[in-house]
């Protein structure tokens, strides 16, 4: 960003989107900032910092959360009533993001649309099954979490968009949730993040959403796991089998961290771990 | 033995002496410190592991506006040398120049540019118009002795300054090999034998502040330098040497260091700054930037196969150790790493036989060289695991197998004769050794379980397990340490040495011993480190030296103060010298009278036989006193997931007198921080090309709050007679314990052995399902 | 631009670039505290308070910065007055050693205790794991940082 002349602070959603699509490529996005700063884009003449214009609240109204795009992971993390929602599961993945200063600055909003292979929240999100509101030139939408990351967020966004809230439904029902995440050091990026959100009909298994993260560039569904479980109860066996699904439609990467071949292994062993822990947690609830 | 004496300053943790400035965030580091109107520099890097430029053309970056000096082979005098921060004449070959038209790692020097900015520095870089043709790479240690290896140093003018093998035509930059008794006989004989081979990977210094470097031309045709650094004095030297100047021209100034380990003890950018300094006749100011760092220096990567045997009652007999050193792409450190190896690991035991010989090979991997441990952590690694297996093998308890081995104080190793900095040694008894006591109060700190621990079948498996070390205190006839003392009219002393206190705390303790024997408070002592101009030379710091040889001159030139100014009293006083002693802040006679040492010094300053107060003194060594310590470490393995987490760890260590305990604590917490991140997780990643892989914190993880266990370090005190008020080194050694100790807690958790490091995860699932093979 | 911002408690107003990177920023403003460990975000060597909270200045721009509250260790105590309880436990317990680590530890630190008094190990330990220290392995920063707790208690 070396030939930013001005930066821009829209006070609400709509001047920022206003400022977008006036300036199309000259604009570039400051949210929590992280990621911007090694923006080398020469076109880049006009920074917009989002960070001023509200929607940093964390909202709950009739069994729904509403959090604004511009809530810190550190606001996440130390809300008392997430703690609750789905076992704790967002709260979970929060915490699994960098350190300390990082989760000080990075906002949900900015974690969700610029996810990166490695990103823990949008894991928890699309297992979460989270609504997306957005706003753009054309007006609002609201986007399903299967929508929102069936391709990058980036691309699935329409130009001049922003997101500007991300709403997520409780359950009525006996739910369990959880999160865990593989990693080689507490502060290094995942080997394998994995999501499970499961609503339960007595000791039967409702609804269930095995989300894998870090193994390929976007967080996916595995739902031959989730398959093999909806409607059933959540039996040793069954959970090992489920587990040796989502290994199976595991495409794992390999990085500097760790080869293909020992993600997919742990694909098995913590979708087998995250769904042992939201069983667990469910019947707590129960 | 000369008795332990009751100390008044020697013993106590008085607080590091620049610790509130530095808390206070003081303008004291080199980049701290640049003058208006610096030029920041960048240097072009060779991105190929092995190649020859064809041609070079730097025009478009001297065109550059704002460029004000770009160097490369063309126009930079060819000066072979060492980047090694030795004595000279170094022990490391000299295969090296400032710019060389053969590249030989990913990273190589191509070309420096100094700019008015940093960003136009590395603009001009890319202007650089770089043509090669390429070369076959060596990236695998084993294969560059192979049958027609491409040649990495095919230069005539590579050569070696003191007589030692070197063979650049084979890649061969070093080779040792030494026999005492016959150890073939002797392991053939033996009730039982092993034979065992390990392997130890590159691995990062990772100083949290990378290599920094200003050198400003002065009006009087000097050069200034400031440098973060371990050897001021051999950067003098070395730059000198690349200059072709005298060392007259030159003035280091070391400021604060960020930590070095090591990294800071090679001569790798101030020769830059320099040359860029003098063509530009401007300041000019380097600092590496993180990648650049992860790829300055590394640890030795080693293959070694130990064969040792031992009688069925757990004695000791015969040990082979056989090392393959890969240094890289320049041999700095070579010989004396691998020497190591030997040195500072085979005399821990009583052995019939011994025998140790090494390779040290040239590859186009990262350039390897200093770093705590120096090559006893490799060594340690394969030694300590070894005795554990036999322990077991024996079914003797691993802490009483060591206990009946280990080496007594008055005993000497014939190891100490046969390997020195690269020729012979220096024969040496052991004095002070704590060894036995370490172990025993280790062990019962930790909790050792003296049996092996039931297999359990449970996903996480504990086990426990235990290592012994020693290392050396300085390099003796090699190094020296100097130190000068004068007296201000306060009674306050200005020290000034130069030894290079690069975070270690150096500083403080050398002046708790000038306190101590000048019988005043730490406020009194104003120590003034490290400048080549003002400071008597010290090789600086290095070899864990400081405190035994750099503290010993400082003993004997405060001694010999604490002579002049009983001297300057008694003709005030009109009494014996001999009657006169230093305490409190003042001379004390016999009888009562007393003078304050600001009488005193305001005399000698300004009133009765004026005369300064002061004295140099220099230090050398005969003897390399071991420290020796005993580590344990508990670990919990994740059985499916191969992850281990470090549950406990007991350091203790006998260094001698600690002259400040929570100085020498936080020297052992810190190497032993440093050794678990080697253990676990800490490794230098290559592709097949050569290239770094992981040369940033993002990539390469060193162990954060999160990671580390409570790390509890006991000092066991001991007196060393030879060392000042009884100490010993205590810098390196704490490196050394984590590998093996962690190895052995290991196996004792899931009963597989770890023979190459660093034990990850993936390692460890498949060391575990190899086993479940094998017993199915 | 002019940036307008709160440092160490002073309102002060910067010619800046929107796009400056802000850890360059306040080493050009004197600021010899705020270190370059990486550049990268990983090390915290650069760690600064934006409104209490600890971040790292490497990441961000100039632009950032504005109207905001920014804390470095030159303004957790007055110039001339008495070292920060936290500033005394460091040297005291010997958790400053080569000291290039330390600002950034001590911001990192002063946040936690700012919203948490008493905190436990695994709290410190949490607050402070994202600034690297390759010399102590933390074990002092650690207990300096209870220390510093406990005194400011009292």
């Amino acid at each position: 960003m070396q030939n930013a002349k001005i930066c821009l602070y829209p006070r609400d959603a709509s001047e920022a989107v206003r400022i977008l699509s006036e300036n199309g490529k000259r604009a570039l996005i400051l949210a929590g900032g992280t990621t911007a700063s090694a923006n080398e884009d020469p076109q880049v003449t006009i920074l917009v910092d989002l960070t001023r214009m509200g929607l940093d609240t964390i909202e709950w109204e009739k069994g729904q959360w509403t959090i604004g795009c511009n809530v810190r992971l550190d606001q996440l993390a130390q809300h008392p009533g997430l703690a609750a929602l789905y076992g704790g599961m967002l709260v979970e993945a929060v915490q699994a993001v960098g350190s300390t200063p990082i989760r000080n600055a990075v906002t949900l909003g900015g974690s969700a649309v610029q996810v990166f292979r490695w990103s823990d929240p949008p894991v928890a999100l699309l297992a979460m099954d989270a609504c997306f509101d957005l706003q753009g030139p054309g007006g609002e939408r609201t986007l399903g979490a299967d929508a929102f990351f069936a391709q990058h967020p980036q691309r699935v966004l329409n130009p001049a968009e922003i997101l500007t809230r991300i709403r997520i439904q409780e359950s009525e029902e006996d739910s369990g949730g959880a999160f865990v995440k593989l990693a080689k050091t507490e502060v290094d990026l995942a080997v394998v993040d994995v999501a499970v959100r499961l609503i339960c009909s007595g000791r039967r298994c409702t609804d269930l959403r095995i989300v894998v993260g870090a193994t390929q560039t976007l967080p996916w569904r595995a739902q031959a796991a989730e398959d093999l479980l909806t409607g059933k109860r959540l039996g040793g066996r069954a959970i090992a089998a489920a587990a040796r699904a989502a290994r199976e439609a595991a495409r794992c990467r390999d990085d500097v961290r760790t080869d293909g071949e020992y993600r997919a292994e742990m694909v098995e062993v913590m979708v087998r771990r995250a769904l042992k822990m939201a069983r667990e947690r469910a019947r707590q609830q129960s | 033995m000369s008795a332990e004496r009751k100390t008044r300053i020697v013993g106590r943790s008085v607080a590091k002496s620049d610790g509130m400035e530095l808390a206070c965030g003081a303008p004291l580091f080199c980049e701290d410190q640049l003058p208006p109107g610096c030029l920041h520099a960048r240097v072009l890097r060779s991105s190929y592991a092995h190649a020859r430029i064809v041609s070079l053309d730097v025009a478009p970056a001297e065109q550059l506006e704002g460029v004000a000096a770009v160097l490369h082979h063309g126009n930079v005098p060819r000066v072979m040398r060492t980047t090694a921060g030795q004595g000279a004449p170094e022990p490391s070959p000299y295969d090296f120049t400032t710019f060389d038209s053969k590249l030989r790692y990913v990273g190589d020097r191509v070309a420096a540019v100094a700019a008015e900015t940093p960003e136009l520095a590395r603009q001009a870089l890319g202007l650089i118009q770089l043509e090669v043709e390429q070369l076959p790479a060596i990236i695998d240690a084993h294969k560059a002795q192979a049958p027609g290896a491409v040649v990495i140093h095919d230069e005539p003018d590579a050569r070696v300054v003191i007589p030692v093998t070197y063979e650049p035509q084979r890649n061969l930059v070093a080779h040792v090999d030494f026999q005492v008794g016959d150890v073939e006989k002797g392991l053939a004989a033996a009730d039982a034998s092993f034979d065992r081979e390990y392997s130890c990977h590159y691995a990062q210094h990772a100083p949290i502040e990378p290599h920094c470097a200003l050198a400003e031309p002065l009006a009087n045709g000097r050069l200034r330098i400031t440098t973060s650094t371990q050897v001021p004095f051999h950067v003098r030297r070395i730059v000198a040497q690349a200059l072709q100047w005298p060392v007259s021209r030159i003035r280091v100034i070391k400021p604060r260091i960020g930590g070095g380990f090591g990294a800071k003890q090679e001569v790798l950018i101030e020769d830059l700054v320099a040359f860029l300094a003098v063509r530009s006749g401007r300041p000019v100011f380097l600092r590496l930037s993180r990648a650049e760092e992860f790829n300055s220096r590394t640890r030795h990567p080693m293959h070694i196969r130990l064969r040792t045997s031992v009688s069925a009652k757990g004695e000791l007999k015969s040990v082979d150790m056989n090392v393959l050193s890969n240094t890289g792409a320049y041999g700095c450190h070579g010989l004396t790493v691998v020497c190591n190896c030997g040195s500072k690991v085979l005399p821990l035991y009583r052995w019939d036989d011994i025998r140790f010989w090494a390779d040290v090979v040239y590859t186009n991997g990262p350039v390897a060289g200093a770093y705590r441990g120096y090559g006893a952590t490799q060594a340690a690694f394969a030694m300590e695991v070894q005795m554990d297996e036999m322990a077991r093998a024996l079914g003797i308890d691993p802490v009483q197998f060591r206990l009946q081995n280990h080496i007594r104080s008055g005993e000497t190793s014939p190891v100490f004769q046969a390997l020195g900095e690269g020729g012979e040694g220096v024969a040496q008894n052991i004095g002070s050794n704590g060894l036995a006591k370490c172990l025993r109060q280790a062990a019962k700190e930790f909790g050792w379980r003296r049996r092996p621990r039931r297999q359990s079948k449970a996903i996480l498996r504990r086990g426990q397990g235990m290592a012994c070390l020693m290392q050396g205190s300085s390099i003796p006839e090699v190094d020296m340490g100097a130190a000068s003392i004068k007296m201000n009219e306060d009674g306050s002393f200005n020290l000034l040495v130069g030894a290079t206190d690069l975070g270690t705390g150096s500083d403080t303790i050398l002046a708790q011993i000038a306190a101590e024997v000048l019988g005043v408070e730490m406020a009194q002592i104003l120590v003034t480190s490290s400048d080549t101009d003002l400071t008597p030379f010290d090789v600086g710091a290095y070899a864990s030296s400081t405190t035994y040889l750099s503290g010993e001159a400082v003993r004997k030139a405060a001694k010999t103060v604490a002579g002049q100014i009983r001297k300057v009293a008694a003709n005030i006083l009109g009494l014996p010298v001999r009657k006169l002693s230093l305490a409190e802040g003042q001379v004390v006679a016999a009888d009562g009278q007393s003078l304050t040492l600001a009488r005193i010094g305001a005399s000698s300053l300004y009133e009765k036989d004026q005369n300064q107060i002061g004295a140099f003194a220099s230090h050398t060594t005969q003897k390399s006193p071991p420290p020796f310590s005993a580590h344990f470490a508990e670990v919990e393995v994740d059985t499916e997931t191969g992850l281990v987490r470090v549950l406990d760890y007991v350091a203790a260590v006998d260094c001698g007198t600690a002259i400040n305990p929570a100085l020498a604590e936080g020297q052992v917490e810190g190497a032993v921080a440093n050794g678990l991140g080697y253990a676990l997780i800490e490794e230098i990643k290559l592709d097949e090309r050569g290239r770094l892989r992981n040369g940033s914190f993002r990539e390469y993880k060193i162990p954060s709050t999160l990671d580390l266990p409570k790390i509890r370090v006991i000092l066991v005190p001991t007196y060393e007679a030879s060392g000042p008020y009884g100490a010993k080194s205590v810098s390196e050694i704490g490196i050394n314990g984590p590998l093996p100790a962690i190895a052995n807690a290991i196996f004792d958790a899931v009963g597989v052995r770890l023979r190459q490091a660093p034990f990850t995860p993936e390692k460890i699932l498949a060391a575990l399902k190899a086993a479940e093979q094998e017993s199915s | 631009m002019d940036l307008q911002l709160t440092l160490n408690g002073k309102r002060v107003v910067w010619q800046a670039e929107p796009g400056e990177n802000a850890l360059d920023l306040l080493r050009r403003h004197s600021l010899s505290s705020v270190k370059w460990g990486c550049g990268e975000g990983d090390c915290g060597a650069c760690t600064i308070l934006l409104d209490g909270r600890s971040v790292r200045s490497c990441l961000l721009v100039a632009a950032q910065l504005q109207g905001r509250e920014v804390t470095t260790v030159e303004g957790i105590k007055e110039p001339a007055g008495p070292p920060h309880p936290l500033q005394t436990a460091f040297v005291e317990k010997g958790a400053v050693q080569c000291g290039y680590c330390t600002p950034g530890m001590l911001l990192s630190a002063k946040a936690l205790l700012a919203s948490n008094p008493s905190p436990s190990t695994e709290e410190v330990c949490r607050a402070l794991d994202g600034n690297l220290c390759r010399c102590t392995g933390y074990q002092k920063i650690i207990e300096a940082v209870q220390l510093a707790a406990g005194r400011m208690r009292d």
